[in-house]
């Protein structure tokens, strides 16, 4: 979920970008990192932001009636890890604010927080967590990325009840509202968004794994549904 | 994508990005500065006059793409109205939960002042989206020393960005017309099908891109040739004053 442009305070606008900046400086660190022991995947990262872009601008078939897109960000971070999602997610967000006005200028550090550095550190921790325990791929795929755009939302409403605190109930209670108002599209786009990519993943894997295996990927080569 | 048609064709398509830019940052603060709805109200009007007036952009197009952030507007405007603490006014009560909702007048002020302000910044944004090409803004970028390796990754995502629209597109035709979307479930299946696909053509791409790079000498550099355009002192001194004195106003009225 982007906070659209010019609804954060000046001041939140300009701490959110400051806090997401050292997360892009070491997502390209780690992208530079990697692009010179194989200078190819310079093309790749390119490349997988215009998809993210592109996926994210595909309507999601409606669950409750709600028509929602899928964020890509738990997909990301599962394919490229959660260090080079956050200048991903920053490329793919300044193109949907100049391109699509989704999201902004203003709030760029805002969205790029939760969208870039929260979602995509959740879906992976909950990756490898799930690969560890062995469950059974599709299932630790569909947690973590429902999970990953649950916690973006969850953080983009965190950010809204700290610009904005309910007069009464200060903080906690603005939470609740905001929370409350988008719960209504996030968490049936947070399911279909985990279905869908387990839907995907199961495709890719059964068909083109060695595509997979050059993002260095723990994934089992049998497929998801295993 | 209506934003980029129109930042190819446009009036103001020719000036020197600088200067948009600097109008636009400006305009931006101003936005956010704002404590008075009527600042930002005119940082709304100023720009949006600029936009339709200035670059001809035509007006109903710009009031459609206006409608854009609505749903967030609304809803988020809605979480500033409301409030289940206590306020002025009680709406009702929730039906699951029982929560009592009140409308608030300090909520109402609040409201309004987010409102315009997120509609003077959304001027703005479109100022700039609606009259400059994404590669002037990569160029722009360039000049406000962001990382080298983060513009090369935007330039090449931005050349893709078409073409994958274009095959999505044609795959979600090939598929609805042979029932693909014909039912939830079928839904979920395709569009399964249809992201997978698209990633491995875009996978496929990257290699060739590669490939037709270090065939004409590549030594992991991107580098591309700007536009130059002239400079217009004229124009740039009048881009600070539109700015500067919006943003002068911004700081000056009272809350």
């Amino acid at each position: 979920m982007h906070i659209m442009e010019g609804f954060l305070p000046a001041e939140h606008a300009l701490v959110w970008g400051a806090v997401s900046l050292p997360f892009v400086a070491l997502g390209l660190r780690s992208i530079r990192k990697k692009v010179r022991e194989k200078p190819e995947l310079k093309m790749l990262v390119g490349v997988s932001a215009a998809f993210t872009f592109v996926l994210s601008a595909l309507k999601l078939p409606a669950v409750t009636g709600s028509c929602s897109h899928p964020t890509g960000t738990g997909l990301g971070a599962v394919l490229f890890g959660p260090l080079a999602m956050a200048p991903v997610a920053t490329i793919v967000l300044l193109f949907q604010a100049l391109l699509l006005a989704h999201g902004g200028l203003t709030t760029l550090g805002a969205n790029v927080f939760s969208m870039g550095v929260v979602g995509p550190l959740v879906a992976y921790l909950l990756f490898r967590f799930g690969r560890l325990v062995r469950l059974p791929q599709g299932v630790t795929l569909f947690v973590a990325v429902t999970l990953a755009d649950l916690s973006t939302y969850l953080t983009t409403s965190v950010q809204l009840a700290l610009a904005f605190p309910d007069p009464l109930g200060g903080f906690a209670a603005a939470l609740a509202k905001f929370a409350g108002i988008f719960a209504l599209t996030q968490i049936p786009l947070a399911i279909s968004e985990g279905l869908l990519t387990v839907l995907l993943f199961n495709v890719l894997a059964k068909h083109s794994a060695g595509e997979l295996q050059d993002l260095g990927l723990p994934l089992a080569r049998e497929g998801a549904r295993s | 994508m209506l934003l980029d048609h129109y930042a190819y064709g446009n009036r103001w398509r020719d000036l020197c990005p600088v200067e948009k830019g600097l109008l636009t940052g400006l305009a931006l603060a101003a936005s956010l500065a704002a404590r008075a709805p009527l600042a930002a109200a005119v940082v709304f009007v100023v720009m949006a006059a600029l936009t339709v007036v200035g670059a001809r952009i035509p007006l109903r197009s710009y009031l459609r793409l206006l409608l854009l952030p609505a749903g967030f507007l609304l809803a988020g405007v809605a979480g500033l109205l409301l409030s289940l603490s206590g306020g002025d006014i009680l709406l009702g009560t929730l039906p699951a939960t029982g929560l009592a909702v009140y409308f608030s007048y300090a909520g109402l002020a609040q409201a309004v002042l987010v409102m315009t302000r997120a509609l003077a910044a959304v001027a703005a944004l479109y100022f700039l989206a609606l009259t400059t090409p994404m590669t002037e803004i990569i160029g722009l970028l360039r000049r406000l020393r962001v990382p080298a390796l983060l513009l090369e990754l935007m330039v090449l995502a931005y050349r893709q960005i078409f073409i994958f629209l274009q095959i999505a597109r044609e795959m979600r035709l090939a598929q609805a017309s042979r029932l693909g979307y014909a039912t939830t479930g079928n839904s979920f299946r395709s569009l399964g099908v249809l992201g997978a696909n698209l990633y491995l053509r875009a996978h496929q791409r990257s290699q060739q891109l590669h490939r037709s790079l270090v065939s004409r000498g590549y030594e992991n550099d991107l580098r591309w040739l700007e536009r130059d355009y002239p400079r217009s002192n004229r124009n740039l001194l009048l881009a600070t004053l539109v700015g500067g004195s919006l943003l002068v106003l911004a700081l000056l009225l009272p809350a």
